[in-house]
C-alpha cells in the first residue's frame, strides 16, 4: 500500500513549483486528491499552501470590508502585511461583505486581523457590557 | 552621546506599552475541521506548544480547549466544555498559556472542579495566586529525606506501616474494602490531632451523592476549614476527569512550597487511567497493555513526583499523597495496580476476607508495606510496634495449623490467644482515629502481656475502659505522651499499674 503523503509535504511541494512558475502542478494536485478521496480537503490544502509561501517571503491574504476599498487603503493593508511578515511579495484578494458592517477584516494562511464592528460589537457582548 | 532622561524613558516605556495593548495585531488563528467525542481537530496554529490552551470560539461563547497531540497537519485539542457547542469551521486562537488553577489559602473549606470553579454554591474564588496544572517535579537537592510522621490516627497503619510527611503511600484493594474510609479518617486526625495539614481530596469520577456525603462528614467532624475538595463526577467529560488530580496537586503544592504541609488523596486513580485511555483512544494514539496508552506509567509517576519533602532551604513543606487504587478480584499484579505500586514509597492492602470477617480496617499484614515511614514513625510507638508486624503474621500462621489440632503446647496456645487479642485490638470504628497516647497504651497492653487475662472477646472493652481511666486521671501525663517522644521508664510503670488495675476489672 503506497504511504499517504502527509498535506504539509505535499503543499511544500506544490508551493515551491509555483514560486518556479510553474502552474501544471494544480491540476496534478487536483488529480492526485479526486485518486486518493481527499477532494473535501481541497481548502485546508489551499491554508497550506499559502502558509508554505508565506515562509518564502510571498503573502497572499483576504481582505473583506463592509464596502469597496479605496487604493489607499488597500496600499496600507499590502504595507502593514508587508512589514508584519517581512514579505518580498503581497497578494490581496478583495471582496465585500456588509454583514461586517464596517471596517475590515484581513486574514492570512495563519493568522487574522480583524478590525472590523461586528467583531468589535461580537466582543462587546461577550464582555456582557 | 545622546544623554538619557529617566522620565523620558519612563514616558516613552509607557507610550509603548499602551500603543500595545490599544493595537491589535495579527492573531494567529486556526479552524476546527472536525469534532466529536470531547475531542476537537485543529488545522492551522503551528506554533502552538504541548498542553498549550486553545480557545474555540461557538455561537454560546468561548470553549477552551488543550492541545494534546501535535500532528504534522493538525492538532488534536481535548475539550473542556461541552462538544455541542462547537462546530467544524469554528475560529480556534491560542490563549499563550498552558492550564493553570486558582491556589492558596481561599480554596480552604471549598468545592471545586479541576479548573477551580466553586462547584459548592459559595462565592466566587479570588486568589491571589494560579497554580501551574502541570508541572515539573522538584529535583534531588530540593529534596529532604522523609522523617516526620503522618499520623492516621489508624493503629494498624501507625504501629505497622507508618506514613511519614512527604511520602506516598499507595491504599490498594477492591470495591467496598474500605479504602476511602483509611483517607477519610487520615484527613479527620489531621484535625483532631491539630497537626495543621492541609488536605487535598480529590475525587476522579465519583458519585456526586458519594462526595456530598463526605463533604458533611468533614464538616460534622470539624475538618473542612482545612480541606479542598476537588470533585468530578461520573457525567464530567474525560478530560475533566484527567485534570483533575493534577490540578488538585498544584493546590496542594502551594502549602508544600509556602513551608506547610499538605496531604492529597486522589480517590482513585484507576478511574483516572480510564478517563486517560478514553481520551488517548479518541486522540487516536496507539493502545498498549489491556488498550491503556504506552505513556501510562508516566501518567501517574509524574504526578505523585511532585509529593514530596522539600530541603530545610526550600521552607521544609511537604506534599504527602494518598493514592487510591481499585484492583478487580484483589488481583494487585494487573497493569495499573502494578505501575502504581511501583511508583509509591509502600502500600496498604485491603483485603475482601479480613473485611467480611470483620476485621476492619481490613489491612493484610502481609502484603502491605511502608518503605520509608520507619525513619518518620513516633518514638513511642516504635517502642511498642516493633514486633507487630511480624507477631500478627506468625498469628495468621499459627491460627491456619491450629485448625487441624487442638492438641497445641502451651507457648503455641499463648502465641494465638496474644494473636487474637492483637487482632481484636487492631479493629477500629470508622470516623475514630487514635492519638499516640491511646495507640501507645492500647498496643503496650497486648504486647506486654498485661491483658492476657482478658478475654480476647472483651479486648475492646478493656482498652476502652484503659483510655478512659488514664484520660480521667493521668490527663497531663498523656499530653506529654502524646508528644511522641519515648516514655520515661516511670510513665511505663504508670502505665503498666492502671492497666493491671482495668485488666481484673475484665477477668474471666
Amino acid at each position: 500500500m503506497a504511504q499517504r503523503i502527509s498535506r504539509r509535504k505535499l503543499s511544500e511541494h506544490v508551493a515551491s513549483r509555483l514560486l518556479n512558475g510553474d502552474s501544471s502542478v494544480i491540476t496534478q494536485l487536483a488529480a492526485h486528491l479526486v485518486e486518493t478521496r481527499r477532494t473535501k480537503e481541497a481548502d485546508l490544502y489551499v491554508y497550506d499552501i499559502e502558509a508554505t509561501l508565506l515562509n518564502k517571503g510571498v503573502v497572499v491574504a483576504d481582505v473583506v470590508s463592509a464596502r469597496h476599498l479605496a487604493q489607499e487603503t488597500k496600499d496600507a493593508i499590502a504595507s502593514f502585511l508587508q512589514d508584519s511578515y517581512s514579505a518580498d511579495r503581497v497578494e490581496l484578494r478583495q471582496s465585500v461583505d456588509p454583514l461586517l458592517i464596517g471596517g475590515v477584516r484581513v486574514g492570512t494562511a495563519d493568522a487574522e486581523y480583524d478590525a472590523s464592528l461586528r467583531r468589535r460589537l461580537t466582543k462587546l457582548q461577550k464582555m456582557k457590557v | 552621546m545622546t544623554k538619557l532622561s529617566v522620565t523620558e524613558l519612563s514616558r516613552d516605556l509607557r507610550d509603548a506599552i499602551t500603543q500595545l495593548e490599544t493595537t491589535e495585531g495579527l492573531e494567529k488563528v486556526g479552524i476546527v475541521t472536525r469534532v466529536g467525542d470531547g475531542v476537537a481537530w485543529v488545522h492551522g496554529l503551528q506554533n502552538a506548544g504541548y498542553s498549550e490552551v486553545l480557545t474555540i470560539e461557538s455561537d454560546a461563547g468561548d470553549v477552551e480547549a488543550f492541545a494534546l497531540n501535535l500532528n504534522e497537519d493538525e492538532i488534536g485539542a481535548v475539550l473542556l466544555g461541552s462538544d455541542s457547542e462547537v462546530k467544524a469551521g469554528a475560529r480556534v486562537t491560542l490563549k499563550g498559556e498552558t492550564l493553570s488553577v486558582p491556589v492558596g489559602p481561599e480554596l480552604l473549606g471549598r468545592v471545586v472542579d479541576p479548573l477551580g470553579r466553586p462547584l459548592d454554591g459559595g462565592a466566587p474564588i479570588k486568589t491571589k495566586q494560579r497554580g501551574v496544572v502541570e508541572r515539573e517535579a522538584i529535583g534531588v537537592m530540593g529534596r529532604k529525606s522523609v522523617h516526620e510522621p503522618l499520623m492516621t490516627g489508624i493503629v494498624s497503619i501507625d504501629a505497622m506501616f507508618p506514613i511519614g510527611r512527604g511520602q506516598r503511600e499507595l491504599i490498594i484493594g477492591d470495591r467496598q474494602t474500605g479504602k476511602t474510609a483509611i483517607a477519610i479518617d487520615t484527613m479527620i486526625n489531621q484535625a483532631k490531632q491539630k497537626t495543621g495539614v492541609v488536605n487535598v481530596y480529590v475525587a476522579v469520577g465519583q458519585k456526586l451523592s458519594k462526595i456530598a456525603r463526605l463533604v458533611d462528614r468533614l464538616k460534622e467532624e470539624g475538618v473542612m476549614d482545612q480541606t479542598i475538595i476537588v470533585a468530578t463526577g461520573p457525567s464530567d467529560s474525560a478530560s475533566l476527569l484527567y485534570l483533575a488530580p493534577y490540578a488538585g496537586t498544584a493546590m496542594g503544592e502551594y502549602f508544600r512550597d509556602n513551608g506547610e504541609h499538605a496531604l492529597m488523596i486522589y480517590d482513585d486513580l484507576t478511574k483516572h487511567a480510564v478517563a486517560y485511555r478514553q481520551m488517548s483512544l479518541l486522540l487516536r494514539r496507539p493502545p498498549g497493555r489491556e488498550a491503556f496508552p504506552g505513556d501510562v506509567f508516566y501518567l501517574h509517576s509524574r504526578l505523585l513526583e511532585r509529593s514530596a519533602k522539600l530541603s530545610d532551604d526550600l521552607g521544609a513543606g511537604s506534599l504527602t499523597a494518598l493514592p487510591i487504587i481499585e484492583t478487580q478480584a484483589g488481583d494487585i499484579s494487573a497493569y495499573i495496580p502494578t505501575n502504581v505500586i511501583s511508583i509509591t514509597d509502600g502500600q496498604i492492602f485491603l483485603e475482601t476476607d479480613l473485611f467480611y470477617q470483620g476485621i476492619r480496617p481490613a489491612i493484610s499484614a502481609g502484603l502491605s508495606v511502608s518503605r520509608v515511614g520507619g525513619a518518620a514513625q513516633t518514638k513511642a510507638v516504635k517502642s511498642v510496634g516493633g514486633n507487630l508486624k511480624l507477631g500478627l503474621s506468625q498469628f495468621r500462621e499459627l491460627a491456619s495449623f491450629a485448625q487441624f489440632g487442638s492438641d497445641l503446647d502451651d507457648a503455641t496456645k499463648s502465641q494465638i490467644d496474644r494473636g487474637r487479642r492483637l487482632t481484636e485490638l487492631l479493629k477500629q470504628s470508622q470516623y475514630q482515629p487514635m492519638g499516640v497516647w491511646e495507640q501507645f497504651v492500647s498496643i503496650h497492653a497486648v504486647t506486654s502481656g498485661l491483658f492476657d487475662v482478658v478475654d480476647p472477646e472483651r479486648i475492646k472493652d478493656a482498652q476502652g475502659a484503659l483510655v478512659a481511666k488514664l484520660w480521667t486521671d493521668h490527663k497531663a501525663e498523656m499530653r506529654e505522651l502524646n508528644k511522641g517522644d519515648k516514655p520515661s521508664d516511670d510513665l511505663i510503670e504508670l502505665i503498666d499499674s492502671v492497666t493491671k488495675t482495668v485488666a481484673k476489672g475484665f477477668e474471666d
